[in-house]
């Protein structure tokens, strides 16, 4: 039971596919059994037979062949040494095969493709405009990358960037990045400091953790008023002032404010629309080196573009210069309009959300708006005041003459 | 007295008597040990001699997988294997 490995052992060592027509074909057969001749896929048809036997075998069969006289012919010859002398023959193919790995083996030194994740507050355009200046792009040789000098390099260049990775796989340059994107605490210097109003406003509640409060509760501000002062004075039985100290002044203030909105949004406006034509452009890339195939074109007075580009990627991360640029054209028209009213007054209730929504952002409690939109022929206002309460305040170093 | 002391051995006939020796898988193959020679080949008849007589696999679309070292492997539709 020695089929499947029989015929793996054959197509290594070869094996010829023969016909035989004779009258005593069975003699021919039991002949080769005798003399040890292996017979492989042996298919008789009517008067003829198609068999299958190793090259070392086939040379064997010619004094049977002289003894039985059959009418021998070789139908095929297969297996791994006519493959080979057949490829030997092709010498370009060959010389193909060898310029083919030698070319990969070459491109393989280099960075074709720069992968950047992890960027927010850095574009990718800022990051690879960064390489670029440092000698790092596309086609730069692998060997003079040094990722631990790169990754120290960018994390001092980029006050934001935290933490970087670089790596290098393949012909892929990783670049993964860590942002800070938590503002900046400074902490307190401990300079004497007195807190003062950024706005005019009434005091709603005051507490002071250090320093000596200057408002209380119901008294009206205006901006630069001293609302916690650094200046810290002990006073004796009799209410005399014994001693003055400075302090970094701390504590927290709570203030009524009114913020003014305005609006306006002019009735007349330029409006886009798409035409619905558009086509597509395509450009080769090697390297840097870009080739522009412009089969069909159309000239439009406005237009969007967009694009999408793909690299050649043999395995995983082994990309190569080579690849495409698709580039989408979309016509517009530009043309001059006019808004409804209730367009008018959709526009600016949207707009007036979302600058409500950027005050409650930055912590400032709303408690009351009191805004009205007047509508004219030639263009919409939304005006009035927004009532909120605002713990921000700011700070003033004590200067000498206050002391 | 020979075949008592095979027996008490536990050595096989077809090793001693140069026997045949028939294994089947359904009735798409067939495999035969010990045979003398190929008498008649066809695709609906392979007639082998063995030492008894002449073996005759009948069928259709039959073929030789393998022959050679006294075994044959025999393949294809068999409806009937015959001892003559």
């Amino acid at each position: 039971m020695i089929v499947g490995d029989a015929m793996g052992t054959l197509w290594f060592k070869g094996y010829t596919v023969l016909q035989i027509e004779s009258l005593c074909s069975e003699r021919f057969f039991n002949l080769c059994e005798k003399r040890g001749i292996c017979i492989h896929k042996l298919y008789p048809q009517d008067d003829k037979c198609i068999f299958t036997t190793s090259v070392d075998d086939f040379y064997k069969l010619s004094p049977i062949a002289r003894k039985t006289k059959p009418h021998l012919r070789i139908k095929e010859k297969k297996g791994f040494p006519f493959i080979l002398n057949n490829v030997l023959k092709h010498q370009f193919f060959l010389a193909g095969i060898v310029i083919f790995f030698t070319v990969m083996y070459v491109l393989g030194h280099f960075v074709w493709n720069i992968s950047i994740d992890g960027n927010y507050m850095n574009s990718d355009d800022t990051i690879y405009k960064y390489l670029d200046e440092n000698g790092i792009v596309y086609g730069t040789r692998k060997s003079s990358i040094d990722c631990e000098a790169l990754e120290a390099q960018i994390r001092r260049d980029f006050d934001n960037i935290i933490w970087v990775s670089v790596a290098l796989k393949g012909t892929r340059l990783y670049i993964d990045i860590r942002e800070n994107q938590d503002e900046i605490i400074t902490a307190p210097d401990g300079t004497p400091s007195d807190i003062v109003a950024v706005q005019d406003g009434v005091v709603r509640s005051i507490v002071a953790r250090t320093g000596t409060p200057m408002v209380k509760a119901g008294d009206i501000i205006k901006a630069g008023d001293v609302l916690i002062s650094g200046t810290v004075v002990t006073l004796n039985e009799s209410s005399e002032p014994i001693a003055t100290e400075q302090v970094y002044a701390d504590g927290e203030v709570q203030m009524y404010i009114q913020i003014p909105y305005t609006a306006v949004l002019n009735r007349s406006y330029i409006k886009k629309e798409y035409t619905g034509h558009s086509y597509k452009s395509v450009a080769l890339h090697f390297g840097n080196f870009r080739l522009p195939i412009e089969v069909y074109k159309e000239k439009y007075e406005y237009q969007d573009e967009f694009g999408e580009s793909w690299t050649l990627c043999l395995y995983q991360d082994f990309y190569l210069p080579l690849g495409a640029d698709t580039t989408y054209h979309r016509e517009y028209t530009l043309t001059q309009t006019l808004y409804t009213d209730d367009e008018m007054k959709q526009i600016l209730e949207e707009n007036f959300a979302h600058y409500l929504q950027k005050i409650d952002e930055k912590g400032i409690q709303i408690i009351e708006n009191n805004v009205t939109i007047s509508i004219s022929d030639e263009e919409a206002q939304m005006y009035g005041f927004i009532y909120a309460i605002d713990t921000a305040f700011g700070r003033e170093e004590i200067s000498i003459e206050y002391r | 007295m020979k075949k008592d002391l095979l027996d008490a051995m536990f050595i096989p006939r077809d090793a001693v008597y140069k026997e045949y020796n028939l294994s089947t898988v359904g009735n798409k193959q067939l495999f035969v040990e010990g045979f003398e020679a190929i008498k008649e080949l066809s695709s609906t008849l392979i007639r082998l001699r063995v030492k008894d007589g002449f073996l005759c696999i009948t069928g259709e679309k039959l073929y030789v997988e393998y022959f050679g070292e006294g075994e044959i492997m025999i393949r294809g539709c068999i409806t009937a294997i015959q001892l003559k």
